[in-house]
C-alpha cells in the first residue's frame, strides 16, 4: 500500500509528466494525419454535408440564383415513387450478387492454382494479373472488339462451334458483357491477397491432416476455407462496394461522356449511382439526385453492415491481435 | 524461398502414383488454358489494331497484311497524341507521388504512434472508402469551383496530398508487423517521430510503396470521369481524348483499327511499370495481406 | 560520475497493469547490474523506463545526478543493445554505428575514429560494409553491442542481449561482455531472465517479482543469503527443494520424517510452529549404506539424469509440493510446468557421479543443518540468517 506522502507526490507530478510525454506523441500522430485530414475535409466531408443540405432543396440548373428554397422530403418521396430509381437499384443489386460470387471464386482458384506448386508461377501471376494495370478506357475499347457482332472474337469462336454468331453481346446482353469484363479486369488483386493468405497458413496443418488421413477435398474444407475467412470477409467487403459502385465502364462500353453523361448507356446497365450521376448531369436535377445518392449511402451502409454482423458467425479470427 | 528451394529436389525424387501424374497435368492444362482466357481480349485487341483502317473488325482472324501505320495514325492523326500523354504523365504524378508518401506516413502513425482516439480513428478513414462517388460528385464540383480549381490540375494535386484511406490501411498494416524494437533504437539514437520515419521505416518499404504506386499510379493513369467533367480540352488525359475516338475524314464513323491502336500505346506505361516492379510487387501484397 | 538512482518508479500501463511497483535502487558508477527475474516481472518494463522508452507514472530517475524523468530518450545520453539487436535492415554495419552519431551531429572524424574504435575492439573490421541479413547471429550481436559502444554514452542499457544466441555462444560472448565492461568501466543495467547469466555477469544483481525488487545483492549474497522465498527459489539451478514442515515436540517433522530441532542450537527457538524447509540439491550429501544420521531423508529414486561429473537424482517425498504463488510464477516463467501433475513433492540432489545406478533404488541422504534454510509459509520470508559456507563443494559424509 502506498503511503499517504508517496500517493500525494504523485498526483502533485503526474500533470505535468502526462503533457511532456503523451501529448507529443499524439500531437506527432495528428500532424502525420493532417494531409489526409486537409483532404478529406475539401474532398468529401463538406460535399457530403452539401449534398445532404441539398437534398432537401429544389436544387437545379435553373434554379440556381432563384427560386431556390427547402422542399423538405420531396425528393425522397419523389424517389419512393420513381421505378426507374428501383430499376437501377435492381440492377445495382443484381451486379453485386453475381459479381462477388464471381470475383472471390475467380481470384481463389487462380490462388489455389498458383499455389498448388505449379512451374512457371511467376509468368502465370503475370498474366493473370495483367488485366488490373489496364487503363479502363483501353479495356472497353478492347471489350468492343470482343463483344462485335460481325467480326467479334466471340461469334467468330461461335460461328466455328456452328452457331450463327449474330449476336450484338453489347446491346442484347449488356450486362452479361458488363460482368465479363469486370471480373476479368478484377480477379488480379483479390488472386493475390488470397495467394498471401494461402500462403500463410501454415503447412504443418496440411501434413498433420494427412497423416489423419484427411482427403484433397476435406483438407481444403477444414483447413484452407476456415483459416482464409478472414481474407474472404476482406474480399466480400470490398467486392461489394466495388460492385455497387460500378459507373465508369457502362459510361465507357457505351459510347462515352461526350453525348451527354451516359444517356446511350442501355438501361439495364444504368446502376444506381449511375442513375444518380445522370439526373445531376443529364438533368440538372441536384436535387434529386443528392437524394438519391443519399438512398445509395444508405442502401450500402446497410449491406455491408449484414456482411460484417454475418461475419461473427462465419468468419474464424484464430490469430492473436498483436503489437500496439 | 531456400526452403523451396531445397524441398525441391527430394519432391522430384518422390515416386507418383499415376492419379497424381494425372493430376498434375489436369493442373499444367488448367493453367494454360486459363492463361488463354485471361490474355485473349488484349490479344484481340492488339490484332484489331493492325486491321485495315476501314475494315472495322471484319476480316480473317489474323490481319494480313499488318497495318502497322494504324499506330502512326494513333500518334499523330487525329490529335497531338504527345501533348496529352504528357498531360497523363503530369495528371498520374501529382496525385500518386504526394498520395503515397502522405499515405505512407499516415499508416506508419496508424502502425506506431500511440494516440488517443487512433483506433477510432481508423475505423473512421476506412468507414470514408464506403463513400460513394456519387454522393460527393456535385457539391465537390461546387466547391472546386468556389475555391477556382475548375479547369486547372489543383483537384489532381489536392488529391494527391491528401491520399487514399486504401493505401493508409495497406501501409499500416506492413508497418504493424516491423519490430518495435527498431523505434526504441531509432529513439535512442536519437530520432524524433518523423526521422524515424524517413530514415528507418521508408528506406524498408521498398514492397508496399511498389503496390502504392502501382494500384494508385494506374488508377489515377485511367482515370476518366473527373478528366472529362474539370478540365479544358488543353489540359484532358489520353484516356479522354481516345475514348473521344478517331474519325475518319468526314467524321462519319469510327476506325476502329486506331482506336485500338491507341488504346495499346495508351495501356503500355502502365504494363511496361508493372513488368518493371513485379517482384517487388508480388512480394508486397504478400508482405501487406490482410491480417485481422 | 553515472550512478543510476531509481525513486520509487512506478509504472502501469493504460489497461491497469502496474507493471513496476515502486522501485528504489541505487546503480553505483560503472557497476554491472542485472535485474533478474522471470518473464513478467516488469523487469524490461524498468529498464525501458531508464531508457525513457516508457514514461515512469510515479516516482523519478536520475543518471549522473540529472533528473531525467521527463527527459526524452535521446537527452539521456544512454545507449541501449536490444534482444533482437534491432539493426537497421537497410544500412550497412557501418552506417548501423554511425546513425546515432550522425544524428546527433557528432563531427565527421570524430565519427570515423570511433567507429574504427569499436570495429577493432570488438573484431567489426571485416563486417564493416556488410548488410544485417548478411551476418550471423553473434556477429549481429556485436554490431548491437558496437552501435552501443561507439556512442560512449554515460550509461549502457541492455535488454536480454544474449538470448537469441545459442547455448554455445552464449557463453562465450557472455564472458566477451564481462572483459568489456572490465575495460570500459561503463555503468551498465543488464536485464535476463537467466539467473545464470545473473550470477556471472553481475556485480550486483537485483532480482525482481511482480514488479518490486525481492533482493538487490551480490551474486553469492543471491545465492547464500535469499531473503524471501522467492530469491531462494529462483536462484540456483537446479532449484531449491522445498517443503511444508512441522515444527514440534523438539524436531522438525515432514514426510513422515523428523529431525531433532537441537542441531540448529539457538536458532531454533525462532521457528514458528509451521515452516518452508529449503534444502539446494547440492547440498545433500549421500549416506553410506546401514548408516543414518540424525538429520538425514530417504527416498526411492524415479528419475536419475547423469551430467557426467555429477548426478542428479529425482525422489518423491511424501509431502505435498509447495505451490505459493511465488512458485508457481516462476515455474510458469520457466515454461516448467511438469506433464504429469505430482501429489507429491519431487526432491531433486545433486550427487557426485559414481559407478552405480541410482534409478529405482533407496536413497538415504544427509542434510547439514546449517545450510537449510526456513521460510515463513504466509510471508515468505526468510526465518534464520545464512551465510556463504567456506568451503562451496558439499561434503560427503
Amino acid at each position: 500500500m502506498a503511503t499517504a506522502e508517496t500517493s500525494l507526490a504523485g498526483i502533485a507530478a503526474k500533470p505535468i509528466r502526462r503533457a511532456s510525454f503523451r501529448r507529443r506523441e499524439t500531437s506527432a500522430f495528428y500532424g502525420f494525419l493532417s494531409p489526409w485530414l486537409l483532404g478529406f475535409v475539401v474532398l468529401t466531408s463538406v460535399p457530403l454535408v452539401l449534398a445532404f443540405a441539398m437534398s432537401f432543396s429544389n436544387l437545379t440548373t435553373v434554379n440556381l440564383h432563384t427560386n431556390l428554397r427547402y422542399v423538405g422530403t420531396d425528393n425522397y418521396v419523389r424517389a419512393y415513387h420513381d421505378h426507374e430509381m428501383w430499376y437501377s437499384m435492381q440492377r445495382t443489386v443484381i451486379l453485386m450478387v453475381t459479381l462477388v460470387p464471381l470475383w472471390i471464386v475467380t481470384q481463389l482458384a487462380l490462388a489455389m492454382i498458383l499455389d498448388a506448386g505449379i512451374r512457371f508461377l511467376g509468368l502465370w501471376r503475370t498474366i493473370f494479373y495483367l488485366a488490373v494495370v489496364i487503363p479502363a478506357v483501353s479495356k472497353a475499347f478492347i471489350w468492343k472488339a470482343i463483344a462485335d457482332p460481325d467480326g467479334g472474337l466471340v461469334n467468330r469462336i461461335v460461328r466455328v462451334l456452328g452457331g450463327r454468331g449474330d449476336t450484338d453481346w453489347l446491346l442484347d446482353h449488356p450486362t452479361g458483357t458488363l460482368i465479363a469484363l469486370l471480373v476479368w479486369g478484377g480477379a488480379g488483386v483479390g488472386m493475390l491477397i488470397f495467394l498471401a493468405g494461402l500462403k500463410s497458413i501454415p503447412q504443418e496443418l496440411y501434413e498433420v491432416a494427412r497423416i489423419d488421413g484427411a482427403s484433397a477435398i476435406r483438407r481444403f474444407t477444414s483447413i484452407t476455407l476456415p483459416l482464409l475467412t478472414p481474407v474472404i470477409m476482406f474480399q466480400l467487403v470490398w467486392g461489394l462496394v466495388g460492385a455497387a459502385n460500378v459507373y465508369v465502364e457502362p459510361i465507357l462500353l457505351s459510347s462515352g461522356l461526350q453525348q451527354g453523361l451516359g444517356s446511350s448507356v442501355p438501361v439495364e446497365n444504368v446502376t444506381f449511382n449511375l442513375y444518380a450521376l445522370q439526373r445531376i448531369f443529364g438533368d440538372g436535377d441536384f436535387g434529386y439526385g443528392a437524394a438519391i445518392a443519399w438512398i445509395f449511402v444508405l442502401f450500402l451502409l446497410i449491406v455491408t453492415a449484414l456482411v460484417f454482423w454475418s461475419g461473427r458467425f462465419w468468419v474464424f479470427y484464430g490469430r492473436e491481435q498483436h503489437g500496439r | 524461398m531456400t526452403v523451396a528451394a531445397e524441398a525441391a529436389p527430394v519432391r522430384r525424387r518422390r515416386r507418383r502414383t499415376p492419379m497424381q501424374f494425372a493430376l498434375r497435368r489436369a493442373l499444367d492444362a488448367l493453367v494454360l488454358v486459363l492463361a488463354v482466357v485471361f490474355l485473349a481480349p488484349i490479344v484481340w485487341g492488339f490484332l484489331g489494331s493492325l486491321r485495315e483502317v476501314y475494315a472495322g473488325l471484319t476480316g480473317p482472324a489474323i490481319p494480313s497484311p499488318a497495318h502497322w501505320d494504324n499506330y502512326s495514325y494513333a500518334w499523330s492523326g487525329e490529335f497531338a497524341f504527345s501533348h496529352y500523354l504528357w498531360n497523363t504523365v503530369v495528371l498520374t504524378l501529382i496525385a500518386t507521388v504526394p498520395a503515397v508518401m502522405t499515405s505512407a506516413l499516415a499508416g506508419y502513425a496508424f502502425a506506431r504512434l500511440r494516440a488517443r482516439g487512433r483506433n477510432t480513428f481508423f475505423i473512421f478513414v476506412l468507414g470514408t472508402t464506403f463513400i460513394p462517388v456519387a454522393v460527393v460528385f456535385i457539391p465537390f464540383f461546387w466547391v472546386v469551383v468556389k475555391l477556382g480549381m475548375y479547369s486547372t490540375r489543383w483537384p489532381w494535386l489536392i488529391w494527391g496530398i491528401s491520399g487514399s484511406a486504401y493505401l493508409i490501411f495497406l501501409f499500416r498494416q506492413f508497418y504493424a508487423s516491423f519490430p518495435t524494437e527498431l523505434d526504441d533504437a531509432a529513439a535512442i539514437d536519437g530520432c524524433g517521430h518523423l526521422r524515424t520515419f524517413l530514415h528507418v521505416y521508408l528506406p524498408n518499404s521498398a514492397a508496399p510503396l511498389a503496390v502504392a504506386f502501382m494500384l494508385l499510379g494506374t488508377g489515377w493513369w485511367g482515370e476518366y470521369i473527373y478528366a472529362t467533367l474539370l478540365l479544358p480540352d488543353q489540359l484532358v488525359p489520353l484516356g479522354v481524348k481516345i475514348n473521344v475516338g478517331y474519325y475518319d475524314p468526314g467524321q462519319q464513323f469510327t476506325l476502329v483499327p486506331v482506336t485500338l491502336a491507341a488504346s495499346i500505346l495508351f495501356m503500355l506505361p502502365p504494363i511496361l511499370a508493372f513488368f518493371a516492379l513485379q517482384k517487388k510487387l508480388a512480394r508486397g501484397i504478400v508482405t501487406t495481406g490482410v491480417k485481422g | 560520475m553515472a550512478e543510476i538512482e531509481l525513486q520509487t518508479v512506478v509504472k502501469t500501463f493504460p489497461n491497469g497493469v502496474r507493471a513496476v511497483d515502486g522501485v528504489d535502487l541505487t546503480i553505483e558508477d560503472g557497476e554491472f547490474m542485472v535485474l533478474v527475474g522471470p518473464s513478467g516481472c516488469g523487469k524490461t518494463t524498468l529498464l525501458r523506463c531508464i531508457a525513457g522508452l516508457e514514461e515512469v507514472t510515479d516516482g523519478a530517475i536520475l543518471i549522473a545526478g540529472r533528473d531525467v524523468t521527463d527527459v526524452d530518450p535521446k537527452h539521456r545520453d544512454i545507449a541501449m543493445v536490444f534482444q533482437n539487436y534491432a539493426l537497421y535492415p537497410h544500412m550497412s554495419v557501418h552506417r548501423n554505428i554511425a546513425f546515432g552519431l550522425k544524428v546527433r551531429r557528432t563531427p565527421r572524424n570524430e565519427i570515423a575514429a570511433r567507429i574504427s574504435d569499436t570495429a577493432r575492439l570488438l573484431g567489426l573490421e571485416d563486417l564493416m560494409d556488410r548488410r544485417p541479413l548478411a551476418l550471423s547471429g553473434g556477429q549481429r550481436q556485436r554490431v548491437a553491442m558496437g552501435r552501443a559502444i561507439a556512442r560512449r554514452p554515460l550509461v549502457y542499457l541492455m535488454d536480454e542481449p544474449l538470448s537469441n544466441l545459442d547455448a554455445k555462444l552464449r557463453v562465450r560472448v557472455r564472458a566477451d561482455l564481462a572483459r568489456l565492461h572490465a575495460q570500459l568501466g561503463v555503468t551498465t543495467v543488464y536485464v535476463t531472465h537467466d539467473q545464470v547469466e545473473a550470477m556471472t555477469l553481475g556485480q550486483r544483481a537485483a532480482v525482481m517479482n511482480a514488479g518490486k525488487i525481492q533482493q538487490v545483492d551480490t551474486p553469492q549474497g543471491l545465492y547464500w543469503s535469499p531473503v524471501n522465498l522467492f530469491v531462494a527459489a529462483f536462484i540456483g539451478s537446479p532449484s531449491m527443494n522445498l517443503v511444508e514442515a512441522d515444527v514440534a515436540d523438539g524436531a522438525l517433522r515432514f514426510a513422515g520424517f523428523s529431525l531433532p530441532l537441537a542441531a540448529l542450537g539457538a536458532d531454533a527457538a525462532k521457528l514458528p510452529e509451521r515452516v518452508i524447509l529449503g534444502v539446494r540439491p547440492e547440498h545433500f550429501a549421500e549416506v553410506e549404506d546401514g548408516r543414518s544420521p540424525a538429520w538425514s531423508i530417504e527416498g526411492d529414486v524415479t528419475v536419475e539424469e547423469n551430467l557426467g561429473v555429477e548426478v542428479l537424482v529425482f525422489f518423491p517425498v511424501d509431502a505435498p509440493p509447495v505451490e505459493t504463488d511465488e512458485i508457481v510464477s516462476i515455474r510458469e516463467a520457466e515454461e516448467d510446468a511438469l506433464l504429469v501433475q505430482e501429489a507429491r513433492a519431487l526432491f531433486t540432489a545433486r550427487l557426485p557421479s559414481g559407478r552405480r545406478q541410482l534409478i529405482g533404488k533407496k536413497i538415504r541422504l544427509a542434510l547439514d543443518p546449517e545450510r537449510c534454510y526456513f521460510f515463513d509459509p504466509v510471508t515468505g520470508e526468510s526465518l534464520l540468517a545464512r551465510s556463504a559456507a567456506d568451503e562451496l563443494v558439499p561434503a560427503t559424509v
